[in-house]
């Protein structure tokens, strides 16, 4: 019984998650930082 | 927790998510490579590499938004706000990640991808009640509102967790209770530590980011309200 492919899957899935997660948290913190950047330009 | 706490967390952070890099690659190697496979399961037990791990990022997260909400509750400064959001955060990404991969290795080792069996059950209840606190800050639009009621829902969620962890010696269950150290091979032993120092970094490299978020959010909101305008 090998089941190779379940093990594959395992680690795909955490790291496809993670890796997502990554990417859209520095996406968000870019655009927090250009937001209270421009803010703090016109306040 | 100002803006030297913010930058010395950014800081630290940073260095966690080097630190986590190699420690992630030989992490791996370890686990799919050097360690030798289960006696009984085989290979498939490779997945307790990933599985494991997200359950120590998971409790490290939810452990951090847990006393960073008590710590809220009682000196109401927004730093700890923040950690405990981004410990709320980063914890859910993990419950995922561990309930999903707990899902993988329950088909071929159970037969099933799911079973409403105790420790699986505590886990889901566990991650719908931080899911719960994302979506009641979503809608909270006062600041303080929002990070009191977050900091409750927190503490609430976190109770779930030594009832996950006891679960398996509580009831009679499918999943296999806590092993010892000393009763597998000690090249599984060491490709799991390897991981779960890896799995732990990459969380605090996770929060960190998600602090400073937090912290830009609070001060862009703060500037939108103009200062002089309080909340009553």
């Amino acid at each position: 019984m090998d089941n190779g492919g379940f093990v594959a899957a395992a680690y795909v899935v955490t790291g496809v998650l993670v890796s997502l997660y990554t990417w859209r948290l520095a996406g968000r913190l870019r655009q927090a930082r250009d937001v209270a950047s421009g803010k703090q330009r016109g306040a | 927790m100002g803006t030297s706490g913010g930058l010395s967390i950014y800081r630290l952070g940073k260095l966690a998510g080097f630190v986590a890099l190699p420690c992630l690659a030989v992490g791996l190697y370890l686990g799919l490579v050097w360690a030798p496979p289960d006696a009984m399961m085989g290979n498939v037990q490779r997945i307790m590499y990933v599985h494991f791990p997200s359950w120590i990022a998971t409790a490290l997260a939810y452990l951090t938004a847990f006393v960073c909400s008590i710590l809220y509750l009682a000196r109401r400064r927004d730093g700890y706000d923040y950690l405990a959001q981004a410990g709320v955060e980063v914890g859910v990404l993990f419950n995922t990640t561990g309930l999903i991969t707990g899902s993988i290795w329950g088909r071929p080792t159970w037969g099933v991808w799911w079973t409403w069996d105790p420790r699986l059950t505590t886990t889901a209840i566990m991650l719908i009640i931080f899911v719960g606190y994302l979506l009641v800050r979503a809608f909270l639009e006062d600041l303080e509102a929002r990070a009191r009621v977050g900091a409750l829902v927190a503490i609430m969620g976190f109770v779930t967790l030594p009832v996950v962890y006891f679960s398996v010696r509580w009831w009679r269950t499918l999943h296999q209770p806590q092993s010892s150290p000393s009763t597998v091979d000690p090249r599984m032993v060491v490709a799991l530590r390897t991981m779960m120092i890896a799995f732990a970094l990459i969380a605090a490299y996770l929060m960190s980011r998600r602090y400073e978020l937090a912290r830009l959010q609070a001060a862009s909101e703060r500037l939108e309200v103009g200062p002089g305008v309080t909340d009553g």
